[in-house]
């Protein structure tokens, strides 16, 4: 098995069971491993001000249906799928109250500004509109490859489609983004 | 620029990236850059884009977080009954206290009832003085159920001796009760 920063003292299954048998500081160390990367995925998924908000309700909600969590699976995955969940309720939500059409999630590419924040030079200007202008699919693809390192097998399951789908979708997002960024 | 045909290698950027990979994993990859133009340049789009998500993630309160969970499930305390009455000391403060209730409103009807029936008549004076309590001020026929012709001066004093007794222990009722109950933080 291969070393990687993700080599910790404890694994997050021995945690949940450090937790599950009265240890609260375990909910710490999970809450600190997984906290940065649900809100990283949260802000790739277009999320702005109620990132915070939304980590935070991920990790309730986690905690509270803990005993369901099956080891077999990533816990960041478990908890990334329902980061994602939450966040299409409220959407939904919202648009309810807009009186708008049923929300489709493959739907936000065009209100994706997520990475509208300061770039010091051309280049990142450019990488940053090339990676608003990939369809949400893509752009979820891409930033569970890259930010999280997560396997194809896992992001076909946190979105809802198969490995091979989810490595041509990664594939198109890299080369749509290389030919903006040098060909610009 | 042409793309690498070392799908392997490829494959593994996004990992580099965020120093998932291990030392001679890394090296490995490190190496390939080194000769590699193409996957160096993509190498270095996955970089930026990673710093690119890192700026747009704001810092997340963990405290506030771990404010908001669920207690874990082994430090909840059990659910329990309410403790003062589940308690050997509360049953017995209740037995103390009816039995004291009983004692002090015995003792004044039997006053009243010794008022009553007696209160003038020869023969049944008060056995003791004015300092006597109530309960020590029984006519002494409805006690020991005899004549008070028919006692001797020994059968009297054993009879006010059990009179004091009975009244201390009406005097001493209230003062054992108010000490467990004022201090019960129930309440009760």
């Amino acid at each position: 098995m291969p070393l990687t920063a993700q080599s910790l003292p404890a694994t997050d299954t021995e945690l949940i069971a450090r937790w599950q048998s009265g240890d609260q500081r375990a909910a710490a160390l999970l809450v600190e491993r997984h906290a940065t990367p649900l809100a990283r995925f949260a802000a790739s998924l277009g999320v702005h001000d109620e990132v915070d908000e939304l980590v935070q309700d991920t990790f309730v909600r986690a905690f509270q249906s803990l005993d369901t969590f099956r080891a077999d699976s990533q816990l960041r995955t478990w908890l990334f799928t329902i980061c994602k969940r939450l966040l299409l309720d409220r959407r939904r939500a919202e648009r309810r109250r807009r009186d708008v059409a049923e929300v489709d999630e493959r739907d936000a590419a065009t209100e994706y500004d997520a990475l509208d924040v300061m770039v010091g030079d051309e280049l990142a200007e450019r990488l940053r509109n090339a990676v608003n202008g990939l369809t949400a699919l893509q752009r979820e693809v891409f930033s569970l490859r890259v930010n999280e390192g997560m396997a194809y097998s896992d992001i076909a399951s946190l979105v809802g489609s198969t490995e091979g789908a989810c490595r041509v979708h990664y594939h198109n997002a890299l080369k749509a983004i290389k030919e903006q960024v040098h060909n610009d | 620029m042409t793309e690498c045909d070392n799908d392997a290698m490829r494959d593994q950027l996004p990992l580099l990236v965020r120093g998932l990979r291990s030392t001679n994993e890394a090296t490995q990859l490190k190496a390939h850059l080194a000769e590699c133009a193409a996957c160096a340049a993509e190498f270095n789009v996955l970089e930026r884009s990673a710093r690119l998500f890192d700026q747009a993630t704001p810092r997340i309160d963990t405290a506030a977080i771990l404010a908001k969970l669920p207690a874990a499930p082994g430090s909840r305390p059990a659910l329990t009954v309410s403790h003062g009455r589940s308690r050997p000391f509360g049953l017995r403060r209740y037995a103390l206290a009816t039995a004291a209730s009983f004692l002090l409103v015995a003792s004044l009807s039997l006053g009243a009832l010794r008022e009553s029936f007696f209160g003038g008549k020869p023969g049944t004076d008060i056995v003791g003085d004015s300092s006597t309590p109530m309960v020590a001020m029984l006519p002494v026929g409805l006690v020991g159920g005899n004549e008070l012709g028919e006692l001797g001066v020994d059968d009297l004093e054993t009879l006010l001796k059990e009179l004091d007794q009975l009244e201390a222990t009406v005097a001493a009722e209230p003062v054992t009760m108010q000490r467990p109950v004022s201090s019960a933080p129930e309440g009760l």
